[in-house]
């Protein structure tokens, strides 16, 4: 048996006589049974728990536990003739698949990208030709569709080349909606894309949702820092010094990078992030020097350099920044910082022991 | 509308004599980049690119070529050729 097959490759499960099928409760729920052929199913109702996860996730907790374990599931009560789509097995994509499919009926080919959403996955190459001509080879969906089309999402052609596939397999690529939202539209619309399900988006909401994580990530880097300060303020006993020029220009920078710059992004000038990120960093500065007239340079050693680094690493967050724009920006922006943050660093540590 | 970056060293390349008008680098790109006149494809809107290589990737005539990449600065910083690690116990 196929299945038996896959399982055995996947999971070592050399002596199984009854193929045993692992499902993660949290997204399937039992098996299907089509030709014979034991498919999992994934759960098509989107609960408030799932509602909890997706919050976790993009928190930045536990990101990568969440992913679901790939191969080919059944949403519904699918037959012979209907869609298979494919997508990523990262958690946020299987949530919006349950949440939009729920009375929908499908196949679904979820292949190994680590955990990682198809965008990221397509660019790094997971979500590529290769993983989903292995997927294709060792799943028994040959045996159980009549036709032979995949339906991808329009992200995944970063990493697919269509006709490469059907060379390999004989399955026909379409490439879908952008958005798993539109895909009982596009079907009804004869698969057919129109303006809406063709554009891709980044509102404030969208920028929204992907900047916790930018903050938590620097929080990472920042506990040593503020580590340092601690122990600073606690061995001069002097906490209002190290308040004023080492915690408030260091949080300020951090916030105005990665949460203001992000969240006012189509409104702030220049092109180039760090740009951004500079003006937004004098802006902040300028305001916060009213309330603490004596902070003013430090803000501008700390704040300014600290919101541009920031701001430059929403680089990869966005879905309109290209390569070659970003690298110079990196090239260019990136010493300077450096060198302009190293001289903050040097006049704190000064003023801290003066 | 559209947002735009700086882009005035997009790497994007086209070939209009190999070039079938199959259609699939308006199908793919997810800029709005190309379009079909007269059964050939054009570029509408180069400066929307965002060097994703979906459109090269998915043509059959190989008539396009760019330098792709993951347009993301702390892939840049932390890896020598640009790559992502995310998944790879990396950034995500």
């Amino acid at each position: 048996m196929i299945l038996k097959n896959s399982l055995q490759k996947a999971g070592g499960y050399k002596k199984t006589v009854i193929p045993v099928i692992q499902t993660d409760k949290r997204f399937s729920k039992g098996s299907y049974i089509y030709k014979n052929i034991i498919v999992p199913k994934i759960r098509s109702n989107y609960t408030f728990k799932d509602r909890l996860s997706d919050i976790r996730v993009r928190l930045g907790f536990k990101r990568m536990s969440y992913s679901i374990k790939p191969g080919l599931y059944a949403i519904g009560s699918p037959d012979e003739n209907s869609d298979v789509i494919v997508t990523a097995n990262y958690l946020l994509t299987i949530n919006k698949i349950r949440k939009k499919l729920t009375d929908f009926n499908c196949w679904v080919i979820v292949l190994d990208t680590k955990g990682v959403n198809v965008w990221c996955a397509a660019g790094k190459g997971t979500f590529g030709t290769n993983e989903l001509i292995k997927k294709i080879s060792s799943s028994p969906i040959q045996k159980i569709i009549k036709h032979n089309t995949l339906i991808l999402p329009q992200f995944g052609a970063v990493g697919i080349d269509a006709f490469e596939v059907q060379k390999k397999t004989g399955f026909k690529i379409k490439y879908g909606p952008v958005r798993i939202d539109d895909l009982v539209e596009y079907k009804n619309n004869n698969y057919k894309k129109d303006n809406k399900m063709k554009t891709v988006t980044f509102n404030f909401f969208e920028r929204f949702e992907v900047t916790p994580l930018e903050l938590i990530f620097s929080t990472k880097y920042l506990l040593s820092i503020i580590a340092v300060l601690t122990l600073f303020g606690i061995f001069k006993k002097d906490f209002q010094t190290v308040l004023n020029i080492g915690f408030i220009p260091v949080f300020s920078g951090v916030i105005t990078g990665t949460i203001l710059v992000p969240l006012m992004l189509p409104f702030i000038p220049f092109k180039f992030f760090s740009l951004k990120g500079v003006l937004l960093g004098f802006i902040v500065s300028f305001f916060l020097t009213l309330l603490i007239p004596q902070i003013l340079l430090p803000l501008i050693l700390i704040t300014v350099p600290l919101s541009g680094f920031t701001a430059m690493n929403f680089t990869g967050s966005t879905p309109f920044t290209n390569v070659s724009g970003v690298k110079l920006e990196v090239k260019y922006f990136t010493p300077v910082f450096i060198v302009w943050l190293a001289a903050g660093i040097i006049f704190t540590i000064y003023k801290l022991f003066n | 509308m559209k947002l735009k970056y700086y882009s005035k060293k997009i790497s994007l390349n086209y070939n209009k004599d190999k070039c079938i008008g199959c259609g699939f680098c308006v199908e793919v790109c997810p800029r709005e980049v190309f379009n079909i006149f007269e059964s050939k494809a054009v570029i509408e809107n180069k400066d929307l690119c965002i060097e994703c290589g979906a459109c090269a990737k998915n043509c059959p005539a190989k008539a396009i070529s760019v330098d792709a990449g993951v347009a993301c600065a702390y892939a840049m910083l932390t890896s020598k050729n640009g790559e992502c690690s995310c998944g790879d116990g990396g950034c995500c």
